[in-house]
């Protein structure tokens, strides 16, 4: 979807220290929160962004890779309520490790309805210190999960990111390959399982029949269709990136499905950030454009695609211009 | 939110024809004697169908509805209450798959019981955006046999959990109701009613139940105190979201013709939502919901069903729907209804 007048006024970050991981195979380290609940991860990422961006906000999003804590927890209304801020629509979506480019999404939607100065919050946080998750599996094959937590106020009137392009699809045949082969009552049994995404998408593979190659292949067709979906509505070409941000995945599989057919390079894209921290879930997105902005890897006029594939299987890309820094 | 332009296409439900009395519930101990006093008469069960496959089953409905047969959609959302599936998987992308639809966005909404409102003010941002022939499908279920979900605690002291799933059909050229307003708060001083005190994150081997009324800690607290001050707090929710709703859509509560209320029992329903518009008990949809329970996120769509599958609804009816939910949410829309000739 081509957006309206649409930028990202400021993001705010929490990023706990990392530690190293002897198994991570490309991951140098991962960022590891040891006791801080994920909602509260995400208060302090979103103060952070709150005092970045001077204002209070209208509308609040929040989105989290996995549920975290119990049934009846709302982690929008908590994240408000630690805010000091109520009355407010806020809504909890998710759209996996894409979920904060869902989030952008319905923001962007939602404030065409609302007054010209008003503003958006989104929030998403990750802790995989829990005993239902796998730091080296339930991401798949070669990714490792760190802890972190980021948060950006949006707005229509002008802000350090203008959002030019926003798209997601879910191509419905691979649908399984974050469910595996069990049927869904089977998956029922009251036991909280760690979340295995190596042996899902071995199982959904086997079932369906899939060559592991013929898989990527699909993988990267989806991939190259999103991101130019992105780069037509922005009216441009990947030769036009400064940079490409990608979640913090295996390399190769970053390389493949999307620098290769985009004939971009692994120096354009955060990777040489994300090894240190591992895939922070939906947080990736925000995290690493706050380091490359941080850290005067973006300059004014730059162009960035930030593009992932997710459970679903769901593609979302979108394409950004740096106004300030 | 005031959409552009924005309709109801067409609804489904899927309500499982097995019931269980509550009669029966209180005679073999199923429930509490709280059951005796709660007006709810029966609710249906499920019992083996996925909580996802019951939304399919909802969707095939409401495509079925629609004049022009099956369509494609260009975005789904699901909105779960407690287990839909295994966790790190895209519910929204299983409907998608299961109706052979092409490729469109999809996204999973959590909002608790109100997931379908939730979803309907998501949508109308989403399809703000959209080509004018665009199209979403809104989805919700919940199965009470399953792990995370108790059918007569769940929810509360005396509201029993009906099994059943919902589908909601939106567009933005025409349809038979027409959403003039939706709209919802988040009032977050009530956001540990339902989270009970105690650590965030409950990291136990089993997965944790749906308990939508944990006891909190009232030893540092006056009882009676904090339950007045609930209900001002919950009261002022409801009033909020009506207000808008009814504000936004540009009529007074004595215009709407049915108030569509989540099904929590004649007493809440009369409490928060009808004494506060100085509307009838008749107005609302009480008589239906007690013979069903409340059916987690679909009760406004199952609703809606009722009354445009006995007849009660004419062009021109307005109808005001609202809920609450875990956060503490209140949302509420109003609809017009343009047509009912639907291929019910």
């Amino acid at each position: 979807m081509r957006t309206k007048e649409f930028f990202v006024k400021s993001i705010g970050t929490y990023l706990p220290d990392v530690q190293a991981v002897p198994s991570g195979g490309e991951f140098e380290s991962c960022a590891v929160a040891a006791g801080v609940p994920a909602a509260d991860m995400a208060v302090r990422a979103a103060r952070e962004a709150l005092s970045r961006a001077g204002t209070g906000v209208d509308l609040h999003i929040h989105t989290q890779m996995f549920r975290q804590g119990s049934e009846a927890l709302s982690p929008a209304g908590y994240i408000l309520h630690q805010l000091g801020i109520s009355g407010i629509p806020s809504h909890e979506i998710a759209q996996g490790c894409n979920g904060i480019l869902a989030a952008l999404q319905v923001c962007a939607g939602l404030l065409t309805m609302m007054p010209a100065a008003a503003t958006a919050l989104v929030t998403t946080s990750l802790n995989a210190g829990v005993s239902y998750l796998d730091r080296c599996r339930s991401a798949g094959t070669g990714t490792v999960l760190g802890d972190g937590a980021a948060a950006a106020v949006l707005g229509k009137d002008n802000g350090i990111i203008r959002v030019d392009a926003l798209n997601s699809v879910v191509f419905p045949e691979l649908e399984a390959l974050h469910r595996g082969d069990a049927s869904l009552l089977e998956t029922d049994s009251g036991v909280r399982e760690s979340v295995d995404m190596v042996s899902r998408s071995q199982a959904f593979a086997r079932e369906h029949g899939w060559d592991p190659r013929d898989l990527l292949e699909q993988i990267t067709k989806m991939t190259a269709e999103t991101a130019q979906r992105s780069l037509d509505e922005a009216g441009m070409t990947a030769g036009d990136l400064a940079r490409v941000i990608h979640p913090n995945v295996s390399p190769a599989v970053m390389e493949a499905s999307v620098l290769r057919p985009l004939n971009l390079t692994l120096d354009q894209s955060a990777w040489d950030f994300g090894r240190t921290v591992g895939h922070l879930g939906a947080a990736d997105y925000l995290i690493s454009l706050d380091h490359l902005l941080r850290t005067g890897q973006l300059s004014p006029g730059d162009r960035v695609l930030l593009i992932g594939g997710t459970a679903g299987f769901t593609v979302s890309s979108a394409v950004l211009t740096v106004t300030a820094t | 939110m005031i959409p552009e332009s924005l309709y109801i296409k067409s609804v489904g439900v899927y309500l499982p024809d097995e019931r269980i009395s509550v009669e029966y519930a209180l005679e073999s101990g199923m429930c509490g004697e709280e059951f005796r006093t709660s007006g709810f008469i029966s609710v249906p069960v499920a019992n083996g169908t996925s909580p996802l496959d019951m939304a399919v089953l909802a969707a095939r409905q409401a495509m079925h509805r629609l004049a022009a047969g099956q369509i494609d959609i260009d975005v789904v959302l699901h909105s779960s209450v407690a287990w839909a599936g295994p966790e790190g998987w895209s519910p929204s992308g299983y409907v998608m798959r299961e109706l052979g639809n092409k490729p469109g966005a999809a996204y999973e909404v959590y909002q608790g019981c109100n997931g379908i409102l939730s979803s309907m003010e998501i949508a109308a941002g989403l399809l703000s955006l959209a080509p004018p022939q665009a199209t979403a499908l809104l989805t919700t279920a919940i199965n009470s046999s399953t792990s995370s979900a108790d059918r007569w605690s769940s929810s509360g002291s005396g509201i029993p959990i009906g099994d059943a799933a919902a589908a909601v059909i939106l567009g933005k050229d025409d349809g038979f109701a027409r959403i003039d307003s939706i709209c919802s708060t988040m009032i977050s001083e009530l956001e540990v009613i339902s989270r009970g005190e105690g650590p965030l994150e409950q990291d136990t081997a089993n997965r944790p139940r749906l308990d939508m009324a944990p006891r909190l800690d009232g030893s540092e607290t006056d009882a009676m105190q904090t339950s007045i001050d609930l209900q001002r707090l919950f009261t002022r929710a409801y009033l909020e979201a009506m207000r808008m709703a009814l504000g936004e859509a540009g009529i007074r509560p004595y215009e709407v013709d049915r108030v569509l209320v989540e099904h929590v029992g004649a007493d809440f329903t009369f409490m928060f939502c009808l004494m506060p518009l100085r509307l009838p008990v008749k107005r609302s949809t009480v008589d239906f919901a007690s013979t069903v329970g409340h059916l987690g996120g679909a009760d406004h769509i199952a609703s809606l069903d009722n009354l445009l599958t006995t007849g009660q609804l004419s062009p021109g009816d307005r109808l005001l729907l609202v809920g609450g939910s875990t956060g503490w949410n209140a949302a509420s829309a109003v609809l017009t209804i343009t047509d009912t000739r639907l291929r019910l």
